[in-house]
């Protein structure tokens, strides 16, 4: 068992779809390597409360 | 022979294998920059070692998106040379220019310390400066050089002959104490099917003087160079055929 990482990453987007694909793509050309590794993808509604300092 | 040394953010081997090159064997060498669109007509293109772009994400990862290697992989695809030595090797494998990946070393610690090779190919120009089974000490200094792939790639990588060197005991014979990283089928270095991008975890350029104490690792560089003038040498022959009649 080996642990890997793990990215929170806040998308301008609210389409699911569009969101799942470009997630995806990030992870096989970059992310994730996956000769060694696996990925996988959770979509979540962006908290607009904790933790976000945006104005 | 033109040669050039890929330098990224990052990389501290570039002036070593330059040094090797130019005042070692008085080739002709330059420094390409990893924001370079081209390889500025190199015949080698040696991705050095060091932290490209500090190793952030995966070691090897984010180089293998710059600029400059784009312009190797279509000197490679055009059958150029190019050597990757320790972090050089594993841009090539993020690069998907050689197959394969690196995982953390077998006891998750950096080792920096010589490694006994057994060369398995004197037919590469990289290697035609060994003999097959020949046995030489180089040194290597990485935290990633467990060399890992499925059952089956690996079992293509050996059919194929691709394997080019492995970690051995002093005698030459395989064992587990002398697989210093725990890679796998022990392999310290790999090539493509063409035979024209090897990828190698020890370095060759920190061991090819005699002020160093060892010269292990030139007849790798001189073998480069000699294949060189032998493609020249050929293509001087062509010449005179065609222009015989």
């Amino acid at each position: 068992m080996r642990a890997g990482k793990s990215f929170d990453i806040r998308l301008a987007t609210d389409d699911p779809g569009e969101a799942e694909r470009l997630l995806r793509r990030m992870c096989e050309k970059l992310l994730a390597n996956t000769v060694v590794e696996e990925y996988a993808v959770e979509l979540a509604p962006a908290p607009a409360a904790v933790g976000d300092t945006r104005p | 022979m033109k040669c050039g040394v890929v330098v990224f953010p990052g990389s501290n081997c570039d002036h070593d294998v330059y040094h090797v090159l130019k005042h070692v064997l008085g080739q002709e060498t330059v420094f390409l920059w990893h924001q370079e669109e081209t390889v500025q007509g190199c015949d080698l293109v040696v991705l050095p070692g060091g932290f490209a772009y500090g190793d952030y994400l995966r070691a090897g990862a984010l180089a293998a998106l710059s600029p400059v290697m784009a312009a190797v992989k279509k000197h490679a695809a055009a059958g150029g040379l190019v050597l990757g030595i320790c972090n050089g090797f594993q841009v090539l494998l993020e690069a998907g220019l050689l197959p394969g990946a690196m995982r953390r070393n077998r006891d998750l610690r950096f080792i920096c310390r010589d490694v006994h090779l057994r060369v398995e190919r004197d037919d590469l120009p990289f290697t035609r400066g060994y003999t097959k089974g020949q046995v030489v000490r180089m040194p290597i200094a990485h935290a990633e050089g467990n060399y890992e792939d499925t059952p089956a790639a690996l079992d293509q990588l050996e059919a194929a002959g691709q394997v080019v060197f492995r970690y051995v005991a002093p005698d030459g014979s395989l064992a587990e104490e002398w697989n210093v990283n725990g890679a796998a089928r022990a392999i310290a270095g790999i090539a493509n099917l063409r035979g024209n991008v090897l990828g190698m975890m020890p370095h060759p350029e920190r061991c090819s003087e005699p002020a160093l104490g060892n010269t292990a690792g030139l007849a790798l560089f001189t073998g480069l160079v000699g294949s060189a003038v032998t493609a020249e040498a050929g293509k001087e022959q062509v010449t005179a055929v065609e222009v015989e009649p």
